[in-house]
């Protein structure tokens, strides 16, 4: 051992010789530690193992049976696909989007035409209407 | 002696005992405690470090070989944890030698004593060395661990443990020289 070592050996052994250490305090910070590291290590584990049983409920458990897709929606898609599909001029496309916008709409009101007239056929029955018509009659 | 009995409250620390390991960082604290405040001088930091320490001995303890003695291993793990710390403290200081002008600044003359003032030297000449010299020299001179340990737990091989030491202990004799110069 040289100089040099001596003089470090002397040194490190009178450096912070005097510092206290609370056990209490180390054994309660070390406890801490280690059931931090083994949540922190479960919810690491089983992040994956979650993310794919949601995914399988998402997958597996069905909605209420609502179809959420409007109706003649579906032919107006058809519509648009075709048009830029199987059509190269533009006019050509704008008279074929059109056609197919319209038959759209036309299908569309339709619908909701059947449903209102369904709707007045539930509330109304032959009384009424003759009570309606009376009425409009001496109006 | 000492060693079997530490061994048998190892396999109890193996076996998960709990009551084991309370008993092993009760038997192990102070000793390591002191190393690990020479290796990063700061009694917070050493705190920490110390209980990182144990952590990594309740999850590592299954990979204790017996190739060393327990005590040995469990410095091994103190080494390597407070050496990536002085890693990391390097990191965010602007350099080590800015280290020392704010260390050199806070003295006081008149106040200080002659031991204050050595002692006051001797960890400015620590912190003029890199990482992983501190750690090899700490190891090496205070806790008298061989090189082939200390090279495992700084990660380098046994010659650049030696040539690290070496280096270390030129570093200090110079920056002492130059600290003696200027005072004197």
């Amino acid at each position: 051992m040289d100089n040099i070592e001596k003089y470090l050996k002397k040194n490190l052994s009178e450096i912070h010789a005097a510092a206290p250490i609370d056990i209490e305090a180390v054994l309660a910070g070390t406890h801490r530690k280690i059931r931090k590291r083994a949540v922190r290590r479960k919810v690491a584990y089983l992040a994956p193992v979650l993310g794919l049983l949601l995914m399988l409920t998402y997958v597996m458990i069905p909605g209420n049976g609502e179809d959420l897709t409007l109706p003649g929606g579906e032919l107006m898609i058809a519509g648009w696909e075709s048009s830029w599909t199987n059509t190269n001029s533009s006019e050509a496309e704008d008279v074929i989007e059109q056609e197919l916008f319209n038959q759209g709409i036309e299908y569309l009101i339709d619908e909701q035409f059947t449903s209102y007239s369904a709707d007045m056929d539930d509330l109304m029955d032959e009384e009424d209407m003759e009570a309606l018509v009376s009425f409009l009659r001496e109006a | 002696m000492r060693s079997d009995s530490n061994i048998s409250l190892f396999e109890k620390v193996q076996n998960r005992d709990p009551r084991a390991f309370d008993q092993l960082v009760r038997e192990y604290s102070p000793e390591l405690n002191n190393f690990i405040l020479r290796m990063v001088s700061n009694v917070e930091d050493a705190q920490d470090i110390l209980q990182d320490t144990f952590v990594r001995v309740w999850e590592k303890s299954h990979q204790f070989k017996g190739n060393s003695s327990v005590k040995t291993w469990i410095f091994r793990i103190a080494i390597n944890l407070s050496y990536s710390h002085l890693k990391k403290r390097q990191r965010w200081t602007f350099s080590v030698l800015e280290d020392i002008k704010e260390l050199m600044s806070g003295s006081d003359p008149v106040k200080d004593t002659e031991q204050n003032f050595q002692s006051d030297l001797f960890e400015k000449s620590l912190v003029s060395l890199t990482p992983r010299q501190r750690a090899v020299i700490v190891a090496r001179i205070h806790e008298d661990l061989p090189f082939s340990q200390i090279s495992e737990a700084v990660g380098c091989s046994v010659n650049a443990a030696k040539v690290h030491f070496h280096e270390g202990k030129k570093r200090i004799e110079a920056f002492m020289k130059a600290q003696v110069g200027e005072n004197g």
